[in-house]
């Protein structure tokens, strides 16, 4: 009974979790689908599923108007650029934040928490002065400044989270053998706390990725970012669906790969964590 | 000794606190500046007190935009929330199938905000999206063009696609975290299904939930992008938010002032509302120990 029980609870979780995962899917698919049709068949009535020519023709187009790898290039840079720096900047700060803690410390994730509630339209006008003025306007140092400022609370705040977690027993064992701030955060904290720093990674690696306000008003033709490339579709030739959908696939197809293969750095962070 | 220990630890936040305090007080400063004077171009202000805040509050639009913002908020955490824990609690925790799911929780994620509207706009086309088309042939009068209700469901199942798996993956790494001498303890207890999540995950997940409701909160109350693809604000200002409310005056008519005045009762209201979270959250985990 309790068998039978059992089963039908594992067929209704499968099928729930695969509904969620086709609803989840499905209109990136979709998107998908309709880069490979022609512009008629992209706005067909019935909307065609597979029945259709499959063209690269958008491809083809979309590629010949703008430089793709060039757009690709200075996504990673700026995404991958702020994430590490931030980490780097981020991983002492936690650490004393976790272990450490001092009356401040709550008050002070809040506050940092606080400087993200800024609306970025209020502040875009004395950001573009200072980019301005520093001449760091369409330039992939500024925009690498600028998301890693915006992100590095999140940074701290996550970190934090994971680094309490660990029990500070292990960290006393290390001191009574002697081990220095530096081993301590190097050889202890950090190889414990590399399913937590994995996720850290990867989410502000994601957000930075697609970050599409700053990216876009900061930058014109040099630094610009996988975003400012899918934007130059969608705004003067909204119509074009088919191109459009060819562009952004070509905008997600990069990070679904990456994402791919450090999910599975995730996966095994995350199963062979020290923390249990 | 603890003193030393004490000391090199500040020693550590500080280039954090520098840098967050940097990105934090200079555009503050500035916004401020704006907010108090008034400007007939040629780069010449003047003091105009307060004048602005007194005008936005005196505004009715903005009023209907915060009502609209905070019922937008309000239903985006309420079905998020739960809903990402539900997943996380129904993941495998090993095997094959975790990175799969993992994979494809990310998927939305990994899609910049602006495509995230624009995919929604043509998947709920009613001519040649599939979703609207296939609501239109089974007989539900669904067109997010003209029909407010239909906007609002559509921009809030496009966000609920969106976000709701950053709130899963958060959950499911608090829930890798409990040592599974816990879940062993309970076992021998012979605790139900409800009371292991009620003691033991309910409460090690609250540090990761507590980052989860606040970021879902603040980007959904900022959120601009997704809608204004998507709806531009409409039908007639159903859908406007306030950061769309916020664009118009500062980019569209370039008034410094009153959009500098917005921005901070804007910040403000962020504020407030993430503290009222915070503190709620905070005694809540103190109190589950």
């Amino acid at each position: 009974m309790a068998r039978a029980v059992t089963t039908n609870r594992k067929i209704i979780t499968t099928a729930v979790a695969w509904t969620i995962a086709l609803i989840l899917f499905f209109p990136i698919f979709w998107t998908i689908l309709t880069s490979f049709k022609t512009e008629a068949q992209a706005i067909n009535d019935p909307p065609l599923f597979f029945n259709f020519d499959w063209t690269l023709e958008n491809y083809a187009v979309v590629q010949e108007r703008s430089d793709y790898m060039k757009f690709l290039w200075n996504s990673i840079i700026i995404a991958g650029g702020s994430t590490i720096l931030g980490i780097l900047i981020a991983i002492p700060a936690a650490w004393s934040m976790a272990f450490v803690p001092s009356v401040r410390t709550k008050d002070i994730l809040l506050w940092m928490l606080s400087t993200k509630m800024l609306p970025a339209v209020g502040v875009l006008y004395p950001i573009s002065l200072i980019f301005v003025e520093f001449n760091l306007l369409d330039t992939r140092l500024g925009l690498i400044v600028v998301l890693m400022l915006i992100n590095l609370p999140i940074i701290v705040w996550m970190l934090y989270t994971y680094f309490r977690e660990i029990p500070g027993e292990i960290l006393e064992a290390a001191r009574m053998d002697g081990a220095t701030l530096r081993d301590e955060i190097l050889y202890v904290l950090t190889p414990m706390a590399v399913p937590g720093i994995a996720s850290t990674l990867l989410l502000n690696f994601i957000l930075a990725w697609n970050e599409a306000f700053w990216t876009l008003n900061l930058t014109a033709a040099n630094a610009a970012p996988l975003t400012a490339f899918i934007a130059s579709y969608s705004s003067p030739e909204g119509l074009f669906f088919a191109k459009l959908s060819a562009a952004s696939t070509m905008a997600i197809a990069p990070i679904l790969i990456l994402g791919w293969f450090s999910q599975k750095q995730l996966v095994r962070g995350l199963t062979f964590g020290a923390v249990k | 000794m603890e003193k030393t220990v004490n000391q090199k630890a500040w020693f550590l936040v500080l280039p954090v606190l520098v840098l967050v305090a940097f990105s934090a007080v200079i555009p503050l400063m500035t916004v401020v500046n704006y907010s108090v004077q008034d400007t007939f171009g040629n780069n010449q202000f003047f003091w105009a007190g307060l004048e602005w805040f007194k005008e936005m509050l005196r505004d009715d639009r903005m009023w209907d935009a915060l009502g609209r913002q905070l019922m937008f908020s309000g239903i985006i955490l309420l079905i998020q929330i739960p809903l990402g824990v539900f997943i996380a609690l129904n993941m495998p925790k090993s095997g094959f199938w975790v990175s799969f799911c993992l994979v494809v929780m990310s998927l939305p994620l990994l899609i910049p905000w602006n495509v995230v509207g624009t995919i929604w706009q043509i998947f709920g086309r009613v001519d040649i999206g599939l979703l609207g088309h296939t609501l239109a042939a089974i007989g539900v009068d669904y067109n997010y063009t003209s029909d407010p209700f239909a906007a609002w469901v559509t921009i809030i199942v496009m966000d609920v696609w969106h976000w709701t798996s950053l709130v899963a993956l958060l959950a499911y790494a608090g829930l890798k975290s409990i040592p599974d001498a816990y879940y062993q303890a309970a076992k021998i207890d012979q605790a139900s299904r409800w009371a292991v999540f009620r003691y033991i995950e309910l409460p090690k997940m609250m540090g990761v939930l507590m980052i989860a409701i606040l970021l879902r909160f603040m980007d959904s109350f900022m959120i601009y992008t997704e809608p204004f693809v998507v709806t531009g604000g409409g039908p007639g200002s159903t859908t406007t938010m306030l950061s769309i409310d916020l664009v118009k005056m500062a980019l569209g008519q370039f008034d410094l002032g009153p959009a500098a005045a917005f921005s901070i009762m804007y910040f403000l209201t962020i504020l407030l509302i993430s503290w009222v979270f915070y503190t709620v959250m905070t005694n809540l985990e103190k109190r589950e120990g």
